[in-house]
């Protein structure tokens, strides 16, 4: 069982939801639910549909580029088990998402600064 | 190598199908309408048409059967004789060449006709000549009735005619009838002949195939011999004659010692003796048959000589062997296999081919490299069980096929797994599982054969999700490593930016007082706007080309009557009947809405202060009042509503509206089971809202 991401909208398919769309070019998609399968037929580009994370990440409104996405990659080799391992792993998991969090949100105060100067000079105006 | 296959001649319709065949073709190809009325020259060239169509239809039919049956002369001798034997050489020819010269004859036919109809002056003269060549070249097909049933009766024997390939590597097997030949060809092919008591139940040559050293060999079942003259023969003999005479094979010449067969030992030697120049170039192996009836060495000693001078004096192997027992069997088929492989192969020596061969070939020894042993390596276990004799190759015997039934627990030998090193019976899963109930209960659990660093991990469960998040994208050998890189990065990060942040002040660099003015004037802001929402009426809004447009209102003053007759006398225009035009013009307009005339003043009463029947009739009033003024002077008729139309006058009027506002009334308190009215349930709550991750049926 696998947690894909909606090629449209960038959230999570669960297992049991969404639909999957196999190209000619033997390309597939998968959608997490039918608004993103709608806008997809429609030929709309995620990038510029405002509510996708696409977009968020194009326009720079959400971090895009940082050392915590590349623990997140696709192996095509597999690990041999390890009890230990994969409790590491889950600890690891757990720990590298509050620091993305963390991150996150510093990201969010340095794009809104200009805006609290802004709000600031409004304020003197009135 | 051509391997001969007569599968592919086309089958030989009859006469009368030919002839079918033929005229259909002719109507459905050639155009059918032809009229009295056209061109001579046109009709003409119509039937014409058809003649020659016929003509070529039946050449191609014709030819192609000549084609296709294979000519005698140019096929394998053994091929030819056969065919020989089973058709009669002359009948053959001779059907064949009949249907040739029909061929011929139906030409001339065409040639001759058209010829005719070339001076040809009418439709129907054309017509009959056409009918006249059409039914003299069918009646030669129908004349050849008996050459066109002898050759399909020949193509149904010649498809079925065993696939011999007469250059390969072939084994002959020959003798009297019954003496064990399709038995033998049983055991060593996968050929299923018959096998049955009485002479002559192989009535013709059957071939089988089988593998020896890598190699395809085949194996020809012959029909027996009789021992008599060349002319006495049957057809089923010759066929055995003819394989012999013709395919370069190794023979084998059974001999029953047991006489089951029916003739004696003397008898066969005879007949040996008299097909001996058969054997000419080939290789021989005399077999003895039936030696668990009768074991050759208990042979009576005169047969037994008999017998072994045959092999003597013919250069060739005497070897015994048993149909029913087995024993020997193989042993024949090897031996002759590989007499003839040697013969082949000495043949080809002798040729200029092999020359070519040679100089291909380079056999290489590889060299020792140095002084060091290298004995074969043969595990300890092994070399017990072989000195125990455990090893080598047992006899298996074959399990019954169930030929698609499923397998059940009886069917289950547990014997066929003992480990040949150690001798002892493995417990295999299979065992395992028809314990503990069977194929659809238990299933091996395959965990157990995992081999991990720990034995105590092998069965468990292994987490695949958390968070949103697959945990196989995170798992690394490497993960604590990196983790522990990304912590120094975060501290580092999280240093620099409080070094960086000293400076920055995030509060407002306003204090209190100016604060709470910004708020105040906010605030004020906020009740302004509320009250210019709520001060618009809940109403449909007349649109702005009929109330008036917002840039006009400012123009006001410049549409006056007085302004605008005192632009255009400016201008040098006559006024007064323009003006009077947009007097009129705004007259229709302002009677239309029920406004005041022009002139007319329209009191305004205050209307607040009275109560609700007041107002009412306060109204009634001010719209008689309208009415009055109106229909004194009325150049045209109001439009009337749609509601209203159909009603004579104003008492009719208000007695319609009256009843109309009663029915309206609805009945407080009075409320029965057919007075409810359904509300439709829609939960705001339910209803309202973005669709966010759910269907479009519901929210």
């Amino acid at each position: 069982m696998r947690i894909e991401k909606c090629y449209f909208c960038s959230s999570p398919c669960y297992p049991g939801h969404g639909m999957k769309f196999v190209r000619n070019d033997s390309k597939t998609f998968r959608f997490c639910r039918s608004k993103c399968h709608r806008n997809f037929n429609k030929k709309r580009n995620p990038r510029k549909v405002a509510w996708t994370k696409a977009y968020r990440k194009t326009r720079g409104k959400e971090m895009a580029v940082d050392t915590t996405f590349e623990f997140e990659a696709r192996r095509n080799r597999p690990v041999k088990y390890d009890r230990e391992l994969m409790g590491q792993t889950i600890s690891a998991m757990q720990r590298v998402e509050e620091i993305r969090g963390v991150r996150e949100v510093d990201f969010y105060q340095n794009r809104m600064k200009d805006a609290a100067a802004q709000k600031k000079g409004e304020a003197r105006v009135e | 190598m051509v391997v001969y296959n007569f599968k592919k001649i086309s089958a030989v319709p009859t006469a009368g199908d030919m002839v079918d065949i033929v005229l259909t073709r002719t109507q459905r190809k050639t155009p059918t309408v032809v009229h009295p009325g056209y061109k001579i020259s046109r009709i003409r060239s119509f039937y014409m048409r058809k003649v020659k169509f016929t003509q070529q239809t039946i050449q191609e039919r014709l030819g192609g059967i000549v084609e296709d049956f294979p000519r005698l002369n140019d096929i394998h001798p053994f091929y030819a004789d056969l065919m020989n034997i089973l058709y009669d050489r002359d009948h053959y020819k001779l059907a064949l060449g009949q249907i040739n010269t029909a061929k011929g004859l139906i030409d001339a036919l065409a040639r001759d006709y058209i010829r005719l109809l070339k001076y040809g002056d009418s439709l129907y003269r054309c017509k009959q000549l056409k009918r006249a060549a059409l039914g003299r070249m069918c009646t030669i097909i129908k004349r050849q009735k008996a050459a066109f049933a002898y050759l399909e009766e020949v193509r149904k024997h010649l498809s079925r005619l065993p696939a011999l390939d007469p250059h390969t590597r072939t084994l002959l097997v020959t003798g009297y009838p019954n003496v064990g030949k399709s038995s033998f060809m049983n055991k060593v092919t996968r050929a299923n002949v018959d096998v049955q008591p009485y002479a002559f139940t192989t009535k013709s040559l059957f071939v089988g195939h089988m593998d020896h050293r890598y190699l395809r060999w085949q194996v020809i079942d012959t029909p027996g011999i009789l021992d008599h003259p060349l002319e006495q023969r049957n057809t089923i003999e010759m066929q055995s004659v003819t394989a012999l005479a013709h395919l370069q094979c190794a023979v084998l010449y059974f001999i029953d010692i047991s006489e089951q067969c029916g003739f004696t030992v003397a008898q066969q030697v005879g007949l040996f003796k008299s097909i001996k120049p058969l054997f000419a170039n080939k290789q021989l192996v005399i077999v003895v048959n039936k030696v668990d009836q009768q074991p050759f060495e208990t042979l009576d000693p005169s047969k037994k000589a008999m017998v072994e001078e045959l092999g003597k004096s013919s250069n060739c192997e005497l070897m015994t062997m048993s149909n029913v027992t087995e024993e020997g069997v193989m042993d024949v088929k090897s031996r002759a296999c590989d007499k003839l492989l040697q013969a082949r192969v000495d043949q080809r020596v002798v040729g200029k081919k092999v020359n070519d061969v040679m100089n291909r070939l380079q056999v290489f020894q590889p060299q020792a490299r140095d002084g060091e042993a290298r004995e074969p390596y043969i595990p300890e276990s092994v070399v017990k069980a072989k000195a125990r004799g455990e090893i080598g190759s047992k006899d298996h015997k074959p399990k019954m096929g169930r030929g698609g039934y499923a397998v059940t627990k009886d069917d289950v030998t547990g014997d066929d797994d003992v480990d040949m090193v150690s001798g002892e019976k493995r417990k295999t899963e299979r065992d395992i599982m028809w314990e503990m109930g069977g194929p659809g209960v238990y299933s091996m659990d395959y965990r157990k054969n995992y081999l991990l660093n720990n034995d105590d991990y092998k069965f468990d469960v292994i987490p695949e999700i958390m968070d949103g998040k697959n945990i196989a994208d995170f798992v690394d050998p490497d993960i604590e490593l990196k983790l522990a890189a990304l912590e120094e990065e975060e501290d580092a990060r999280i240093a620099e930016k409080e070094a960086a942040g000293m400076g920055e002040e995030s509060e407002s660099d306003l204090d209190s007082d100016e604060e709470a003015a910004v708020s105040a004037i906010r605030e004020k802001k906020a009740i302004l706007r509320q009250r210019k929402q709520d001060n618009r009426k809940n109403t449909a809004v007349m649109p702005r080309s009929v109330r008036g447009r917002k840039k006009d209102k400012h123009d006001k003053p410049m549409l006056d009557k007085r302004n605008v007759k005192k632009t255009l006398e400016g201008l040098g225009v006559e006024a007064d009947g323009i003006v009077e035009r947009g007097r009129e013009r705004g007259r229709k307009r302002s009677r239309k809405d029920g406004e005041g005339e022009d002139g007319m003043d329209v009191e305004q009463v205050d209307t607040s202060g009275m109560s609700n029947k007041e107002l009412k009739r306060h109204k009634r009033e001010e719209k008689s009042k309208e009415r009055r003024s109106v229909s004194v002077a009325r150049s045209h008729s109001k439009v009337r509503e749609p509601s209203q139309q159909g009603l004579r006058d104003d008492d009719m009027k208000r007695v319609a509206t009256k009843k109309d506002m009663l029915s309206k009334r609805r009945f407080e308190g009075m409320s029965g089971e057919g007075d409810q009215r359904k509300t439709v349930h829609l939960v705001k709550w339910m209803n309202t809202g973005k669709k966010r991750n759910g269907t479009h049926n519901k929210r």
